[in-house]
């Protein structure tokens, strides 16, 4: 049965990856676009921006069976098919990305920083939606062809992102220091700090819950409309009462949803301590991106498990 | 040998004649030197009624050549395409053996080489290399049953038509793919 699993976990991580840049690149376009955020919060959002999605372009061509051609899918385009507008996306995001990361980077004030902070945010919700559209464009499988599968990986698109801004504001500081020491001084700006303090955190996990709330209500109306499907039991046993249940329900929405959501309302409530503040800035952005990743993970994998038996059906 | 011109060929799998030896899986892999342990055509195994009433028939599945078909559309390069003679193939030279249409197939008969093998998806391509020559695709020419039929759909007076009016049906027709290859369904 090694033929049952065409695509493997390195589609996980391309999804996953794709989905931090996504949710990244949105904040950071608006961010700009609104120019009344945080300005620590929109540049860190905007310099992280296009690096996920490349190591998933990298896993997404290790993937192939045949990777030395994988050119060819961005030379021939085929308007029907999903996968080409996508490889388009993916073509442009990151050079778009890493051109608006730069204008930021060095304060560029001109005409073009709205039109790359528009093409930014357009591009980010394209390559947000495409990842799910990917597997929901696959018309004949139980548990893919439904779009509240594009719509929750976007929505997990946008948390996980917000959780890769917190955590990246941890470190920046000493990855701008690597930076300092390859560029020559006088290319560069000012020094600015980065370093997000805890009220910055704690405005984005006041974010986080919300968009953590509306992917419980995203993934429990995901449920009934299995279940209202002549195909429920079998997209059902997938991942949610067979399969890779633990790895759902555990992972994802207790460690991944519920939890990172009860430390959030925790913490808008005041109910930590100063010294155990690194509970809410180390554990709740690390246990949301783990349970974002396994979310990918399993309906990966759970929808190829029960694609043969449908197949059969007649 | 006589030159066959391309029209829109297909194939009709009578289930009630089909005895399910493999020897139609067997040929195909003889014939198109596929790799060790995958297949073109396979036999599926059907068990149907309840007890005390129940029957089990066998079913050679294999591509269904789709006039509509959900690999042509979802594949990114073109590489899968519609044939001069109604049927479904790959280009390699355009493949990047993204394995899509393996999983776009919702008859699920795509399976995917190794690496090693070439990475290109393997499906039936009707054996045209063989009806170029004027001459039956393997799979039929060995059917010890006599349950397998390919022939040219367009000309009226052909063997294939005359099966058509025995009653044979397409698979899954709610999917909208209207294929060219057809069943006769089993009958108690």
């Amino acid at each position: 049965m090694e033929h049952l699993f065409t695509w493997n976990y390195l589609i996980a991580i391309y999804l996953f990856t794709a989905g931090l840049s996504s949710g990244s690149a949105i904040v950071g376009a608006i961010g700009d676009i609104l120019e009344n955020m945080d300005d620590r919060i929109k540049r860190l959002a905007t310099y992280l921006a296009p690096f996920p999605v490349m190591l998933g372009l990298v896993a997404l061509v290790a993937d192939l069976h045949r990777p030395w051609y994988f050119y060819k899918v961005l030379i021939n385009y085929h308007i029907t098919s999903v996968m080409s507008w996508g490889a388009f996306f993916l073509l442009v995001f990151p050079i778009i990305a890493v051109i608006f990361a730069v204008m930021v980077y060095f304060n560029y004030k001109g005409i073009l920083r709205k039109l790359f902070a528009w093409l930014e945010l357009v591009l980010g919700l394209a390559i947000g939606i495409y990842a799910g559209l990917l597997l929901a464009a696959i018309y004949n499988n139980p548990v893919w062809s439904n779009p509240l599968i594009a719509f929750l990986f976007f929505v997990s698109a946008i948390s996980t992102g917000i959780c890769m801004i917190i955590l990246g504001g941890k470190l920046w500081d000493q990855v701008e220091g690597l930076i300092r020491k390859i560029i020559p001084g006088r290319f560069l700006p000012e020094v600015r700090l980065l370093n997000l303090d805890h009220q910055a955190i704690r405005s984005l996990i006041g974010v986080d819950a919300v968009i953590i709330i509306v992917e419980l209500m995203v993934i429990s109306t995901l449920i009934i409309s299995y279940m209202l499907r002549p195909t429920g039991d079998v997209a059902l046993g997938a991942f949610i009462t067979g399969g890779y249940y633990l790895s759902f329900w555990i992972v994802v929405v207790l460690s991944g949803l519920c939890l990172p959501l009860l430390l959030g309302i925790m913490e808008l409530r005041d109910r930590f301590t100063h010294r155990t503040n690194v509970i809410v800035s180390w554990v709740e952005p690390v246990l949301v991106i783990i349970g974002g990743f396994m979310l990918r993970w399993v309906v990966v994998y759970g929808g190829q498990l029960v694609y043969p038996i449908l197949t059969y059906y007649k | 040998m006589a030159k066959v011109k391309p029209a829109r060929w297909g194939k009709i799998v009578d289930l009630n004649k089909c005895v399910g030896c493999h020897a139609c899986s067997v040929a195909c892999v003889a014939e198109n030197k596929i790799k060790h342990g995958k297949h073109r055509t396979r036999i599926v195994e059907h068990e149907e009624g309840t007890f005390p009433n129940v029957y089990r028939y066998t079913e050679k599945w294999s591509c269904n050549h789709c006039q509509n078909a959900p690999c042509v559309d979802a594949c990114p390069t073109e590489a899968s395409h519609y044939t001069e003679w109604g049927t479904v193939e790959v280009k390699p030279e355009l493949c990047i053996g993204c394995g899509y249409c393996v999983l776009a197939c919702p008859y699920r008969v795509r399976m995917m080489n190794d690496r090693r093998d070439g990475g290109l998806p393997e499906k039936c391509t009707l054996c045209i290399h063989r009806l170029e020559k004027g001459e039956k695709p393997a799979c039929e020419t060995t059917c010890i049953a006599g349950a397998i039929i390919t022939g040219n759909l367009d000309d009226p007076h052909s063997e294939i038509n005359e099966w058509m009016a025995k009653g044979a049906v397409e698979r899954r027709p709610d999917l909208l793919t209207h294929p060219n290859v057809f069943i006769i369904p089993y009958r108690r």
